[in-house]
């Protein structure tokens, strides 16, 4: 079989030529988190949930580390903000409203353990764990581990492309954390 | 970049300063063993999490550039696939931190080699030419020995490899005088060519193939909380430290003796040597000097 090595050197060289050059610098990611657009959601329409955000923390060692793709490193400005942002925007589609003062029906802490873009092959993907716990009026509920991924082509290690794989990423974990909100709160006290 | 067995060292080379053609092995010279007055040691781990190596697609070979596209878009579902596999063995193991275990060994193995006088041991994820110079550029020590670590699962689930890429630079003038660094005057310091030892050692250990496949397989791998991979990756950091700290202060006409007076063994069909065992497995040394340990199941026909 014959080697394809010198059309993949083209079409690495096609992208380089789209992109301007070879790129070694770091992508910075956004602070702010960018959900993928919303759809409509039954629960929007049943009582709001009130939930009140506690701490947000990133237990990861090396907190600016997102990984890499295509030799480009992946920096986090503050993943911190980027989760928060996140955690905010669960009350963007109804049935969940947050809150800051007052009583909520939960109390919501989250720990980002795993946040990442890799290559594998041609390709790129993106896993977001967290940890979430909590609490109603003082009374803990277990922690939940939640796990988001992306997967998909890999075409010029972009920023955007990094970008957009964590959120989609994020995006999948907190699909799963507002239905777990949701449920807490239609079980009642 | 492409996860490839083979394909790490070549990367991790590349990202400690450039492609190199130097022999994978040097065995540190004994005379610079009195001019290490302190030694750092940095291990860059650029994963978070196990992975499933994933080959690169060669069928659109020989159609052009149509035929790599269409290459592309193969590796692209074969790698989500991949990832779609080895996600409960990643929730698995969830809050198991190989950087820590390994971390922990590392340094329970080399403050017992004395005349490296081993005190920082840091774990470094932004693995760049430009991190790994800046590493060496910033260190007060006289010596920084890198160990690059990498660890995976083969395609179809069934092997478990973990990789450490190791190499020492000095980073006096009584050392450098032994290996006068080779550059340019703007060029990287920190490359193969330039260090007093580096090798790469390997672990291998192998579990039967499930007959429903790399599902199967890695769902025997994450069964009871991850039980069996915890175990082999915890081996695979204990070993591979004892392996490090004993080849660091083997001369060279040492490792080739040893070589000479072992048994031939084939692993994945690259024949070394055999050069000692334990009740955990067989140490072998390949013609160009790397080492690998190996279980037993690594060995079987």
């Amino acid at each position: 079989m014959r080697s394809h090595a010198p059309v993949r050197s083209c079409l690495l060289i096609l992208s380089l030529l789209l992109t301007g050059c070879a790129d070694p610098t770091p992508i910075i990611l956004s602070a702010q988190y960018q959900p993928p657009a919303a759809g409509a959601d039954p629960a929007a329409h049943a009582p709001a949930c009130r939930v009140k955000l506690g701490e947000i923390t990133d237990k990861r060692s090396d907190t600016e580390s997102m990984g890499s793709i295509s030799g480009r490193v992946v920096r986090a400005a503050d993943s911190t903000a980027w989760l928060r942002s996140g955690l905010e925007s669960l009350g963007r589609d109804g049935g969940i409203t947050l809150v800051k003062a007052g009583d909520p029906d939960l109390v919501l802490s989250a720990d980002l353990l795993k946040a990442y873009v890799m290559s594998v092959t041609t390709a790129k993907s993106a896993n977001v764990v967290l940890s979430v716990h909590t609490s109603r009026r003082g009374v803990s509920a277990p922690d939940q581990v939640y796990r988001g991924t992306d997967e998909g082509p890999n075409w010029i290690a972009g920023d955007d492309e990094a970008q957009g794989a964590l959120n989609r990423a994020l995006s999948q974990a907190l699909v799963q954390v507002r239905g777990d909100l949701l449920k807490q709160c239609a079980e009642g006290p | 970049m492409r996860f490839h067995a083979a394909g790490i060292v070549i990367l991790l080379s590349a990202l400690l300063g450039a492609c190199s053609t130097v022999s994978p092995h040097a065995a540190f010279p004994s005379a610079a063993r009195d001019k290490v007055a302190s030694t750092e040691v940095v291990m860059p781990i650029r994963q978070a999490e196990i992975y499933v190596y994933v080959p690169p697609t060669q069928g659109g070979a020989g159609f052009g550039l149509i035929g790599a596209l269409v290459d592309v878009t193969i590796d692209s579902v074969r790698a989500g696939k991949a990832e779609t596999a080895v996600k409960p063995l990643r929730d698995a193991l969830v809050d198991f931190n190989f950087d820590n275990a390994f971390k922990d060994q590392i340094t329970n193995s080399l403050t017992a080699v004395p005349w490296m006088k081993a005190e920082k041991f840091r774990v470094m994820k932004e693995v760049t030419p430009d991190s790994t110079e800046k590493a060496l550029a910033d260190s007060q020590d006289s010596a920084v020995l890198f160990i690059a670590a990498d660890y995976n699962l083969s395609n179809d689930g069934d092997v478990l490899t973990a990789k450490l890429t190791a190499y020492l630079f000095p980073n006096n003038d009584a050392l450098r005088s032994l290996k006068p660094p080779k550059k340019d005057a703007k060029g990287p310091v920190a490359v193969p060519a330039n260090a007093l030892y580096r090798n790469v050692l390997s672990y291998k250990t192998r579990i039967p193939l499930a007959p429903n496949g790399r599902d199967g397989t890695i769902a025997t791998w994450s069964a009871n909380n991850g039980a069996a991979m915890r175990a082999a990756l915890g081996m695979a950091a204990a070993k591979l430290s004892r392996l490090l700290a004993e080849d660091i202060q083997r001369s060279e006409e040492d490792g080739a003796a040893a070589a000479k007076a072992g048994t031939a063994v084939k692993i994945e069909g690259i024949s070394g040597q055999s050069i000692g065992s334990d009740v955990d497995g067989t140490v072998v040394r390949y013609a160009d000097g790397t080492l690998a340990f190996v279980t037993p199941s690594m060995l079987a026909p």
